[in-house]
């Protein structure tokens, strides 16, 4: 005879020590839970409202400097400190954690134009608009120390940007001209010219650092190759380009914060059309920074706000904007991926995070596991249009919501006219120009 | 002299006096009318020499001093002869470099150049990058693993042993140092003195081969021998043709791909121009060939050439007999074909000549035939012994006369041409001809009718009959192995094309490593909504309202409703009953009914129910007036009727509904409206069908319906980071390609 008996294994409902959370056999049959997407949806439309309440990005400011400020800089080692240098000649070094200055002290006559720290973080370079690059010890002098720089070197022409080499004592200078300069020398190394006009703004590329890019007061972006031959190539835009920022994990990719509201990224094999245009910027767009993943960046603008892109879209997912806050001359992302750094004309340097309503600090495992999955669902049912507008929803100051709509306008009209000419004449008379092939004039050899 | 006299000169002068002195001589030269351009003369010594200023030479061209002037002085002596011979000859060789080019010109190569490489260079982080791109989940900083994982392999097969007594004992005096080999390049061993010096020879000894072979191919293109060429030409088709038989056996479907490749070429000849006779070789062939036999001769063969060329491949297979014989003997079956004949009349010599070179010829082939078939009775009475089943394949019903028919089909690309010696000589050679002939039979099971020479064996009565019984079985045969390039081509088709496709879209883009997205979600690329708070909350009524205002459609609603009146169809019942139905007794019945339901009117009922949820939905009229404002307010105070007028917004009389035309039916409108806003209204970007799209929506990703591990996967997010960890950029070490 067979007798059925229920037998279970105690691992399956007892707990190994009381600390435990009690096991729960649930059966996952989907048969048993009809409201599966259901209960889902609502979950997700709680995590997304959840998700405005805690979007707090605002972190703290400091304040110190006298004058706008002009350039920030991260240290290369070290999360906690930040150089800025102001309109006034003035830099300073802060305590992030603190929201401390450590140091401060006039580098230049008139505006630093650029701050820089080399590789190791021991030496910090200062360029200003009295034609000197000066090198400071990161130390700060011991008392009774003057604060004098270790090198001066004076320059035949005049400086408006620095870059950094990422590992070798090396650093790139533009202005009239753009120069390589390595730390030990007091002469540039190299000097390229292409075209007379002067520039004002050169990148290191931090993947392949024989590449440079520069962009020019003749709308251009010109690359070099520091090694031996030189400039390579130009692209010429229909509005000059402010700021030029190669992504640190994608080689060939870089992006440039154009005048003309936009944002460009190029794919330096192809430099016929930008890879991606990213648009939303109502003002001249001023300063571009990449995360340290590569998957995003952050722009700065003359209107006032601050807007993060990821690299594949072609608009924001976020706008950080405060009343004080006036225009963004340069902002930084910090390379832990959790700040964003930025300094504007209003003295101030904003500390903000990277991603509004993300918690700070140690998570425990389970507040972490429910927070990736409120993530999750939001990404799944980012389509639906309940979770998608209250996930969009952002509040913008009167000027920006103004300039906004009356851009649209004005965009629109452009395409109602297009489509107009369209109809009214011969078909493949007036072809549709795609947004990517209507801002790159030329491409120079 | 005079150098050294200014030199002193100079000396005496101070400075003031050579400004002077400079002053005094322009004077001088200003007198005399005529400008004189100076000549740049180098004073200090800069870093940047202007190509402007250099200075040519003291005495001009006049004065330079060539080399020969200075061997000339090595003439005196015997034994500097001949380095002046030597200067002179190396002078002779020796070209002038051409001009540099123009400096923009230059340096825009220069750039287009640097910018392929360094485009080149970029290119291998293709792979990288795209791997980052699509994974679904990347862990910041990316360099860290890369860096630990060496160390842990060095000890990991001894974590596993059991240590024996004295082992740890021995590990207690000696403590083990742990050891962490991390190989760079810098650590590998340079090579030694003669390891360095044998890859030298090696290096060495490849360069010379690669001497030799360049100017034995330079020696090679200068032969003009005809023969020479053609002796090689016909090697290199033996050797072809035996890589292709090869294949043949080995790879059915690389053979297939490489007769494809034959066939083209044959095609591309065809619509070529060549052995088309009228080209210059040619003409002058023509003219040669009233005197010349050989000219002749190469004519006749051209257009055998030209018309095998011209004809469709399939035509091949029912070469001719005259086809097979040389190509050499192919003049004396010209005469309908012969284009000479067709359209310019031959002189009397001429046809002479053909007719003599014809009677020749059929003395020969005769002669040829008649020894062939004696050496092949004598190769079968060889091979007597051998299966006669074998001899039977073909022609199982005959074996009486023993006759032997020498057949070549037509080679299908213009230079797979044979000559009859080769076949001959083959026939002599092959003493065992029925081996051959099975392995004949396997080729063309294999393959189609294209290839070279073979034999067919046949035993027939007579003479007559053999031919026809030739032409059924190579029917026969043609049609079998044509099923099987048929099926064999089904069979390899496809994959072709795909393997084509695949070319071309390699062609076409450089490195396309795409891969497809591995966790589908919706993405929104779409600008944020962004809103001021002083934006008035606009009341939903009048939004509405307003909507519907703008919407309004001036249909004009219909006056006479046909439906007010309750119609009967007759239904007919399938008797057997002649249906005679007159009108008089519809309307009986209609009386009979409406008498029934006389007092309850069901229609009329209805429309006011509809007319009354038609209301129910309808927007009503909104008064804004303000009471007060303007004029005195107050309780009793009654506000202007113009104002009230004025100021209220009237909702339109008529709204389309969706049940307007459908009889007895009542939707309602408003119940969906609750879901509605939650539902989405098109497919998200990288979905393609509403299948799809629902499909992703309805898998639970949430541990309530799902076991933990599978949870744990699907809420991984797209993107962790260390706390307080520097990401660094990304490094050569990540480069999955590095020495490409």
């Amino acid at each position: 005879m067979k007798v059925k008996v229920i037998s279970r294994n105690p691992d399956d409902y007892l707990r190994e020590t009381k600390h435990d959370i009690h096991k729960v056999p649930r059966n996952y049959d989907p048969g048993l839970h009809p409201f599966e997407a259901a209960r889902e949806y609502t979950r997700a439309l709680n995590a997304v409202k959840l998700e405005k309440v805690f979007a707090k990005p605002f972190v703290g400011n400091l304040d110190g400097h006298r004058d706008g400020v002009s350039c920030i800089s991260n240290h290369p080692k070290r999360l906690s400190v930040l150089i800025s240098g102001a309109y006034d000649g003035e830099v300073r070094v802060w305590d992030l954690p603190q929201k401390l200055c450590l140091r401060n002290f006039v580098a230049h006559e008139g505006v630093v134009r650029g701050v820089i720290y080399n590789p190791s973080g021991n030496h910090f370079l200062t360029l200003g608009d009295d034609k000197t690059i000066k090198t400071w010890k990161t130390a700060a002098p011991q008392f009774g120390e003057e604060e004098e720089p270790v090198n001066t070197v004076i320059s035949k022409t005049v400086l408006t940007g620095i870059s950094h080499h990422v590992k070798d004592p090396v650093f790139a200078t533009c202005g009239e001209i753009c120069q390589v300069w390595e730390e030990t020398r007091n002469e540039p190394v190299r000097t390229f010219e292409w075209g007379v006009d002067s520039l004002h703004d050169i990148a290191f590329n931090p993947v392949e650092p024989n590449l440079l890019a520069s962009c020019a007061s003749d709308r251009s972006i010109i690359l070099y190759d520091t090694r031996d031959s030189g400039p390579l190539r130009k692209v010429v835009l229909k509005l000059r380009t402010n700021k030029i920022c190669w992504n640190p994990m994608e080689a060939f990719i870089f992006t440039a914060a154009n005048e003309d509201y936009n944002l460009y990224t190029f794919d330096t094999r192809n430099l016929k059309k930008p890879a991606n245009v990213h648009m939303d910027h109502i003002g001249a767009v001023t300063y571009v920074d990449y995360a340290p993943t590569g998957r995003e960046f952050v722009s700065g603008s003359y209107d006032k706000t601050i807007r993060i892109f990821e690299t594949s879209k072609g608009h924001s997912r976020e706008v950080y904007h405060t009343k004080r806050m006036q225009r963004i001359t340069c902002v930084q992302w910090s390379l832990d991926n959790k700040y964003i750094l930025n300094g504007s004309d209003e003295m101030n340097i904003r500390i903000w995070k990277a991603r509004a309503s993300e918690k700070l600090g140690p998570l425990k495992p389970r507040e972490k596991a429910a927070l990736n999955y409120s993530e999750a669902l939001k990404e799944k049912y980012a389509a639906h249009p309940k979770i998608r507008r209250i996930a969009r929803h952002r509040h913008v100051p009167k000027h920006v919501y103004n300039a906004q709509k009356e851009l649209r306008t004005i965009r629109d009209k452009g395409k109602r006219k297009d489509a107009n000419r369209r109809a009214h004449s011969k078909p493949g008379e007036v072809p549709h120009q795609p947004e990517r092939e209507k801002h790159v004039l030329k491409e120079d050899h | 002299m005079e150098s050294d006299t200014s030199e002193n000169y100079e000396d005496f002068y101070t400075e003031e006096d050579a400004q002077k002195h400079e002053k005094l001589v322009d004077k001088v030269l200003r007198l005399n009318k005529t400008q004189h351009i100076r000549k740049p003369s180098r004073t200090e010594p800069t870093l940047q020499i202007s190509e402007f200023n250099l200075v040519k030479s003291s005495g001009g061209d006049k004065g330079s001093v060539e080399i020969n002037d200075l061997t000339k002085s090595l003439r005196n002596r015997k034994s500097r002869l001949r380095i002046s011979e030597n200067v002179k000859r190396a002078h002779k060789a020796s070209h002038t470099l051409p001009k540099p080019l123009e400096k923009p010109q230059a340096n825009k190569i220069r750039r287009t150049v640097a910018y392929e490489k360094t485009r080149l260079e970029l290119d291998r982080w293709e792979a990288t990058v795209t791997a980052n791109r699509v994974s679904t989940n990347l862990s910041f900083p990316l360099n860290d693993d890369v860096k630990m994982d060496q160390k842990e392999s060095e000890n990991f097969a001894s974590m596993w042993r059991v240590k024996s007594k004295l082992a740890e004992e021995l590990e207690k005096h000696e403590p083990t140092v742990e050891e962490y080999h991390i190989s760079l390049e810098q650590e590998e061993f340079p090579l030694t003195m003669k390891e360095m010096l044998a890859r030298r020879k090696e290096a060495a000894k490849l360069r010379a081969y690669q001497g030799y072979k360049e100017a034995k191919a330079r020696r090679q293109n200068k032969i003009k021998s005809k023969k020479y060429h053609r002796i090689q030409k016909r090697e290199k088709i033996k050797k072809k043709l035996k890589e292709f038989e090869q294949l043949q056996k080995t790879n059915p479907e690389e053979a297939l791909k490489k007769l494809e490749e034959i066939e083209k070429s044959r095609i591309e000849e065809r619509f070529s121009l060549r052995h088309k006779s009228t080209g210059k070789w040619a003409r002058n062939q023509q003219i040669r060939a009233k005197y010349d036999k050989e000219s002749r001769q190469n004519l006749a063969q051209q257009l055998t050439l030209s018309r095998d060329l011209t004809q469709k491949s399939k035509t091949n297979g029912s070469s001719s007999e005259e086809e097979d014989e040389d190509v050499e003997k192919a003049p004396m079956g010209i005469d309908e074909t012969n284009p000479w004949v067709n359209g310019v009349k031959p002189g009397k010599e001429v046809a002479d000549f053909i007719s003599g070179y014809r009677k020749y010829w059929l003395e020969q082939n005769k002669t040829a035939q008649k020894s062939d078939a004696e050496k092949t009775e004598d190769v079968l009475e060889n091979s007597e012994n051998v299966d006669s089943n074998l001899i039977k394949l073909d022609q199982p019903e005959s074996n009486k006369n023993v006759l032997l028919k020498k057949k070549k089909q037509k080679v299908v690309t213009s230079d797979l041409s044979f000559d009859v010696e080769e076949t001959v000589e083959k026939l002599e050679k092959d003493k065992k001809v029925p081996q051959k002939k099975k392995k004949q039979k396997r080729n063309e099971q294999m393959n189609n009718s294209k290839s070279t020479s073979e034999w067919e064996v046949s035993l027939v009565e007579n003479g007559e009959a053999v031919e026809d019984m030739f032409k059924r079985a190579e029917n026969k045969l043609k049609k079998k192995m044509l099923r099987n390039v048929k099926q064999l081509k089904k069979k390899l088709v496809p994959k072709t094309l795909a393997k084509l496709q695949r070319e071309v879209a390699k062609d076409k883009v450089k490195v396309d490593l795409s891969l497809p997205i591995q966790k589908k979600t919706p993405q929104i690329d779409e600008a944020l909504i962004e809103n001021i708070d002083a934006e008035i909350r606009s009341n939903e009524e009048l939004s509405n309202l307003k909507t519907i205002l703008s919407s309004q459609t001036k249909q004009k609603p219909c006056d006479i409703d046909p439906e007010k009146y309750l119609k009967i169809n007759p239904t007919n019942l399938a008797t057997a009953i002649p249906n005679i139905v007159t009108n008089e007794e519809v309307d009986d019945q209609r009386a009979v009914i409406s008498e029934a339901f006389e007092d309850d009117d069901i229609v009329d009922e209805f429309n006011k129910d509809k007319s009354n949820e038609a209301d129910k939905d309808k927007p009503k009229n909104i008064n804004l007036t303000l009471p007060g404002w303007g004029s005195w307010g107050g309780t009793g105070v009654k506000v202007n009727k113009r104002k009230k007028r004025r100021f209220t917004l009237k909702a339109p009389k008529k709204i389309p509904r969706k049940d307007d035309n459908k009889g007895f039916l009542i939707i309602n409108e408003s119940a969906q409206n609750k879901v509605k806003e939650h539902m989405v209204s098109e497919v998200p970007f990288p979905f393609k069908t509403v299948k799809d799209f629902e499909a992703s929506v309805r898998a639970p990703i949430s541990n309530t319906f799902m076991p933990e591990t599978a949870y744990k996967k699907l809420i991984k997010p797209a993107v962790t980071t260390k706390m307080g960890t520097i990401i660094e950029p990304m490094s050569k070490d990540l480069l999955l390609n590095k020495n490409s």
